[in-house]
């Protein structure tokens, strides 16, 4: 990597005290949560309802964190393998559903879903059940923009580990697909493991098409915005506190997986070196 | 060596592009589209539909869906730029700091509220902010309770916890940004004698500026498609754009009317962001042709 970083040696560099009070200030919902929530944690996990909702919120966030990451991995490669323009033009159609507000997303997917439903059971009298509001098209509501992050995230670490291993594999005579399979896939795993985290905790806290798309069993996100519009009452504030709990200890796993990934090294050896 | 990494049999192509294919028309470009055809269909008897402008007239007679349209982009925009400006002295902080200790603890302040989503930072709030809250009962404690504040506080509130998560957002990609910024050119400009505004402008803006201006892009549409924070002012000031949609789809299960509601968000939120990408590629020259001009 040819620019150096900016940070000097080991020095603390000086920061200015409006800087550091608008830091003080990024602390203020966390702490509020864990003073007003944390006590209410027993509680909570007393809460029928919740539990069901934090069941549901598994369940789809682990559906998204699959597919996100099993379809961010072939989008990161596709854009590895297109040529010049159309690397352009893909990755700008990869990252488009970032930029279209969820809402949409979510009514668009909600009025396609009915029009399929009613489709098949007009013509073959089919009840298609999974085409009504619920989990699986919730699941495809959060998809679209999870996906974009994934495969954000996974060509970037396909960028850095460059194409030499992969290349020397092929010259040794291993096909393409089998060098990718052996080679650069186990190489990706913490990659795919941190992109598959990030996917299932941008779920759980996806509320925009999730609340248009989840029917009758709602994810915890959506029950928390619910009793949002409610006065203010213990128990979404200790689900406030797990899901700030949950996120630190994903952020510590997520460091860690960064750390021993061959990709992060400030300077990575040269790709032929040798493993 | 390097042609080889291409994937040059049609098979592969197609193995390939499949699953950004399948994810893109099924749940991007069919369901857009489905809209544009729900928007545009009339109907004249039960289960009978033609097509029509009659929803995007009905859009034309009402004063409030443009009003929430105004209100909905333009307070979009004023947070985004909020955004960028905190933000931007925070990343380059955090930037500058050598690894560990604080910087991880700056970048943990910003990544523990981002992980967490809005419903809960706007619970976060809601616990600061609301009649009941934290800071009311702070200031009614130390007879500082003057109702002129509260009201004020009560319409601000929506707006502290949008700039806040925008901010964090914001701080994100900006730090990402400013991490790049090759430490030779920053002791080049010390050593020329540029004090932090010529550094600023002669090295820092320039080089962020791309980055920067994809993340306003982010942080607006972000901001227009978030439903939470308005809940925490009530509706005093006039329906966020987004619930207008959602009334329509979910009450009054009107969906020709919410989409095209739906398309009048896309299109006016499009405008914004296309003006927006026109000003940043005009004025992207001008700091190239300011560093050709200075010798």
């Amino acid at each position: 990597m040819s620019a150096t970083p900016v940070r000097a040696p080991r020095r603390l560099a000086p920061a200015s005290a409006g800087v550091v009070l608008l830091f003080m200030v990024l602390a203020l919902p966390p702490v509020a949560l864990l003073a007003t929530g944390l006590v209410d944690l027993g509680a909570l996990f007393g809460d029928p309802t919740w539990r069901a909702s934090l069941a549901q919120s598994l369940r789809i966030a682990f559906c998204v964190a699959l597919f996100s990451t099993v379809f961010g991995l072939a989008n990161a490669c596709l854009l590895r393998a297109a040529p010049g323009r159309a690397k352009t033009a893909l990755s700008v159609l990869v990252m488009l559903p970032l930029f279209i507000p969820g809402d949409i997303l979510g009514i668009g997917l909600l009025a396609f879903a009915s029009r399929l439903a009613q489709f098949a059971d007009d013509r073959f009298n089919w009840q298609i059940d999974l085409l009504r509001p619920g989990a699986v098209l919730a699941m495809l509501g959060q998809l679209a923009p999870i996906v974009s992050v994934s495969s954000a995230i996974l060509g970037i670490c396909l960028r850095r580990l460059g194409p030499g291993l992969e290349d020397a594999a092929i010259d040794l005579g291993a096909s393409r697909a089998g060098a990718f399979w052996s080679i650069t896939l186990p190489r990706l795993r913490s990659a795919l493991w941190g992109s598959a985290m990030v996917a299932a905790l941008l779920s759980l806290a996806e509320v925009n098409a999730t609340q248009l798309l989840a029917g009758s069993h709602p994810p915890m996100s959506v029950w928390m915005s619910t009793r949002l519009r409610e006065s203010l009452h213990p128990l979404p504030a200790a689900a406030g506190v797990w899901h700030l709990l949950v996120v630190a200890a994903a952020s510590m796993a997520l460091l860690r997986l960064a750390g021993e990934a061959s990709w992060s090294a400030p300077n990575h050896r040269p790709a032929l070196s040798g493993e | 060596m390097k042609a080889q990494l291409g994937f040059p049999t049609r098979l592969g192509w197609l193995l390939l592009s499949a699953p950004a294919l399948i994810a893109l028309l099924g749940l991007v470009a069919l369901p857009l589209a489905e809209l544009v055809a729900l928007s545009l269909r009339e109907r004249v008897a039960p289960r009978v539909f033609t097509l029509g402008w009659v929803h995007y007239r009905e859009l034309f007679d009402q004063p409030q869906p443009w009003q929430a349209l105004w209100r909905t982009l333009w307070q979009s925009a004023l947070v985004t730029a909020i955004a960028l400006g905190l933000a931007f002295p925070m990343a380059w902080t955090v930037a500058r700091q050598p690894r560990g200790g604080p910087r991880s603890l700056m970048l943990g302040l910003c990544l523990l509220p981002l992980g967490v989503g809005e419903v809960v930072r706007v619970l976060g709030w809601a616990i600061l902010l609301r009649e009941a809250g934290a800071l009311p009962w702070v200031l009614s404690k130390a007879s500082l309770s003057i109702p002129a504040i509260d009201s004020w506080m009560r319409e601000a509130a929506a707006l502290i916890a949008r700039v806040y998560s925008s901010l964090l957002f914001m701080l994100l990609a900006l730090i990402a940004i400013l991490d790049t910024v090759p430490a030779t050119q920053v002791e080049a400009a010390r050593d020329l004698g540029g004090g932090s505004l010529q550094l600023l402008r002669g090295v820092l803006i320039p080089h962020a500026a791309p980055g920067a201006g994809a993340a306003c892009v982010l942080v607006f549409m972000l901001n227009v498609s978030n439903g939470l924070a308005p809940m925490l002012s009530g509706e005093r000031q006039g329906p966020w754009f987004t619930a207008l949609i959602d009334a329509e789809f979910i009450l009054r299960l009107n969906w020709e009317q919410g989409a095209a509601l739906g398309m009048m968000l896309l299109g006016g939120s499009s405008l914004v962001v296309s003006f927006f990408l026109v000003l940043a590629w005009a004025s992207r020259r001008a700091p190239h042709r300011r560093g050709a001009a200075t010798p």
